[in-house]
């Protein structure tokens, strides 16, 4: 019993990182309907941010944190502005979008090869190793800061999104874009703010995987994990997203700790496959006919 | 640059072993408008194919590499059955899965060699046996366009509801799309196998079935030709660039979202070359200069 | 037995209902008008017969067998093929292109057949079952072009007609499918009155030259009461009228359907 309050725990924490990949994600794909593979070059750019901020420029955590998720916010921006801008302006087919976000992810991640090179890059340890101790149970202080600030973010997030004039204009746009303009909804601006904030959380997201495990070029590989969290609950669906997310790293850390952790990324695959048979719209998603 | 014999063959023998997938992946993603993300596993199906049949059975490399094609053929009619309902985006998503899937699969395979990877196969590849094997494939790829079921591709991806009005079974037309394609991916991988004398699951990653699209696109969608000449173009010229290796990649990315941007029709834009279009090219430049001179002539009279 | 029989056909979209016990019959050889104001349900009937959506309770027969819920190419390859409100042609492909691709159900031979003989010389596969079928298929392209006036314009790209032409090409490759019951949805939308008038000795002409039935939503009258042999009315999803032009024309629950009452 134990073991399994273990897993679960750990699993949780390392749901919440990919709820906040998945959020980021979602949000572009519910506002400009394709997927950003992009994402995962700014979720391992935020992690070489919070590196060099702290080892280089030896600012406080809290400080290089902060300053990691906003450099990671306007990387996101001007990659929309360069690689997405000119696709929406001649309302290119969407796949064009996927094409031009591979290349951007390439071009992120071998731009960090050629210039800083693939070693394997730590953090110096912020926390202290010791685990706290609840009953039986081992809680890594990492994993406990992963759970606590992705909550804070998402609490943020969903405040933001549900509660403020700007959350409901986000909402209108991903609806419908031509409809909300009409209302007076500058929809540029509301592009803006969603890849500035999918941006933020994908840095966050790249100190925390930074901080947990170790930092090289290809970290934002991970990036796969929000998209089948995101698909999991349901691709454009903010909650839907968070709840993929939590349901995939505990089902990933379950399985890996009761069988073998070499089958933890098969798992997810795994996953992805059963919900794309069974309910290809995800757990929150909508069933829709075509219109003629 | 060391431009000896030897090694620019080996430049040619790779660009011409990467045309195969390339021109399976431009029937499914060029003519039938289905973007796949995982047809490197294909390739790694008909690579390990070839290499199992070669090595274990002891059959000849030609037939391994048929057996290998066909292998990929029916792990296509299975991937497919699952992946060819979606649409769009879940589609590019569903084969990244079952493409990385695959890999992982290979990578924890012990009898394959694992994740350290599978040598000591026989090399048996040479340049002339992949410029005959291109050209059979090209005409081929070119034989099934000009087809009725080549121009159902077409309209499949053109318009969907469309073409299921006017009678086009679409699924079995994706199908038939998606299993050519990864026959093509499975010929390309046995090649492949038997050129490096080894195979690594991460060959076939995510990066290599990126790599198979961005030559697509780069030769333009809906064109053989384009298909063609991408890949001489993207492979061939890296190569000779090897001492910016690092950097090789930085501008593939660079030069895909500037295709994207300012001219996504590609290289050749979705035509093909045919000896008829050169030859009407030759003539209209011909005729251009006739002008010229007649208009020389009456004005110095 | 009528060639197409539509029996208490309804659709429901979660609480909407789209078309309420909707029943009509088409014979052979006729043309029949699906008239009513926005939002009746005319184009839900037609992608109900045409099988894009699922019905929810009720029959469609064609021919004496059940097609409703089969699968729209099914459908097609039974006989009845479709033009769309919003026109959906192969837009980057030639006029040409898209009639012959239409003329595919037509041919039998196999892709194996077509990868070995199709890059040989004409000459040596005369007579081989791909080359005699690819010929007949090219055929039939031209000879639809003529009939629909398209010859002119057929390397034309779909995309390149003007609109008027675009509707006419998405009739010619509707009729390229073999079809014995045609749907046209809104065919003249966007005609002025001249191309209208076309059009309507177009769709006459197609009855008579094609033998088939032609079942048409329009909401240009003149078209719907030139051409129609029989009416049916729809409002709010129900049929609320049926018969010949005269009698739909003076029919006072069509009038206040569409005019509000007097």
């Amino acid at each position: 019993m134990t073991n399994f309050l273990q897993q679960l725990i750990n699993g949780l924490s390392i749901g919440s990182v990919y709820a906040l990949m998945a959020v980021g994600y979602s949000l572009v794909y519910s506002i400009m309907n394709f997927s950003n593979f992009a994402h995962g070059g700014v979720i391992m750019f935020g992690a070489y941010f919070g590196y060099f901020f702290i080892t280089l420029y030896k600012l406080p955590f809290p400080v290089a944190f902060i300053a990691s998720g906003l450099c990671a916010g306007i990387l996101a921006v001007v990659i929309q502005r360069i690689a997405y801008k000119p696709l929406m302006d001649r309302k290119a087919p969407f796949l064009y979008f996927i094409i031009s976000a591979m290349g951007v992810s390439i071009f992120l991640e071998n731009i960090v090869v050629a210039t800083i090179g693939p070693t394997f890059r730590t953090y110096p340890a912020i926390f202290s190793e010791i685990p706290i101790k609840i009953g039986a149970l081992n809680i890594g202080r990492i994993d406990l800061m992963m759970f606590v600030i992705s909550a804070i973010c998402l609490g943020f997030l969903i405040y933001l999104i549900d509660f403020t004039k700007i959350g409901k204009a986000i909402q209108a746009t991903a609806y419908n874009m031509k409809a909300s303009t009409l209302m007076g909804i500058n929809a540029e601006r509301i592009i803006i703010i969603v890849f500035a904030v999918g941006g933020i959380l994908a840095g966050i997201a790249g100190v925390l995987f930074g901080m947990k495990y170790t930092v090289y070029p290809q970290i934002g590989n991970i990036t796969i994990k929000s998209f089948i969290a995101a698909v999991f609950g349901g691709l454009g669906s903010i909650k839907g997203a968070v709840i993929g997310s939590i349901l995939l790293g505990v089902i990933e850390t379950l399985a890996s700790g009761y069988f073998s952790s070499q089958y933890r990324d098969l798992i997810a695959f795994a996953l992805l496959i059963f919900i794309l048979i069974v309910r290809p719209v995800g757990l929150m998603g909508k069933v829709t006919e075509d219109k003629a | 640059m060391d431009l000896s014999w030897y090694y620019l063959k080996g430049i040619l023998m790779f660009a011409g072993i990467n045309m195969i997938p390339v021109l399976g992946l431009a029937l499914l993603t060029g003519f039938t408008g289905l973007f796949s993300f995982g047809n490197a596993a294909f390739m790694s199906i008909g690579g390990y194919t070839t290499a199992f049949m070669m090595i274990n059975l002891g059959v000849p490399f030609v037939p391994s590499l048929l057996v290998g094609g066909v292998f990929a053929s029916l792990g296509a009619l299975v991937i497919g059955k699952f992946t060819l309902k979606l649409k769009g985006d879940y589609f590019c998503i569903a084969t990244l899965g079952f493409g990385e899937a695959l890999r992982l699969i290979l990578d924890n395979f012990q009898y394959f060699g694992g994740a350290r990877g599978w040598a000591g196969i026989p090399l048996k590849t040479n340049l002339t046996t992949v410029i005959v094997i291109d050209i059979i494939a090209v005409i081929i790829m070119a034989n099934i366009v000009r087809s009725r079921h080549g121009r159902n591709m077409i309209a499949v991806r053109e318009e969907e509801l469309a073409s299921q009005v006017i009678g086009i079974n679409v699924f079995k037309t994706k199908m038939l799309s998606f299993v050519i394609s990864a026959f093509y991916g499975g010929i390309g991988g046995g090649l492949l196998a038997s050129y490096l004398g080894f195979l690594q699951p991460k060959m076939f990653a995510l990066t290599k079935s990126t790599e198979l699209i961005i030559i697509v696109i780069f030769g333009g969608l809906g064109s053989i030709s384009g298909g063609v000449i991408g890949s001489l173009v993207l492979i061939i010229l890296p190569e000779l660039l090897r001492s910016f290796a690092n950097w090789r990649l930085v501008i593939y990315g660079v030069v895909v979202v500037f295709i994207m941007i300012a001219r996504p029709e590609g290289l050749i834009g979705g035509k093909e070359i045919t000896f008829k279009g050169i030859y009407n090219l030759f003539e209209k430049i011909t005729k251009k200069n006739k002008k010229d001179l007649d208009t020389t002539i009456e004005g110095g009279v | 037995m009528a060639l197409l029989e539509v029996n208490n056909l309804t659709k429901q979209f979660g609480g909407l209902t789209a078309v309420n016990d909707v029943s009509f019959k088409i014979e052979n050889n006729k043309i029949m008008g699906l008239i009513g104001p926005n939002g009746a349900g005319k184009t839900t009937v037609f992608n109900l017969i045409t099988g894009v959506y699922k019905i929810t309770s009720g029959a469609i027969m064609f021919n004496d067998s059940d097609i409703h819920n089969k699968e729209t190419y099914k459908i097609a390859t039974a006989g009845i093929t479709r033009t769309f409100q919003n026109i959906r042609l192969f837009k980057k492909q030639t006029v040409y292109d898209n009639i012959l691709t239409a003329c595919h159900n037509n041919s039998k031979y196999t892709l194996a057949e077509a990868i070995m003989f199709g890059a040989m010389p004409k000459a040596l596969v005369k007579n081989t079952r791909f080359a005699r079928e690819e010929k007949m298929l090219r055929d039939e392209a031209e000879e639809l072009m003529k009939i629909m006036g398209l010859t002119g314009r057929k390397d034309f790209v779909a995309n390149n007609l003007p609109y008027g032409l675009q509707r006419r090409l998405e009739i010619a490759r509707a009729l390229a499918a073999s079809p014995k019951l045609l749907l046209l949805d809104e065919p003249a939308a966007g005609m002025n009155p001249d191309e209208t008038d076309k059009l309507m000795e177009l769709i006459g002409e197609i009855r008579n030259k094609f033998k088939i039935s032609i079942l048409l939503i329009e909401h240009h009258m003149d078209l719907v009461m030139g051409i129609c042999d029989d009416i049916t009315v729809l409002n709010f999803g129900c049929v609320i009228a049926d018969g010949n032009p005269f009698e739909i024309q003076n029919n006072p629950k069509v009038k206040l359907a569409y005019l509000g009452g007097e």
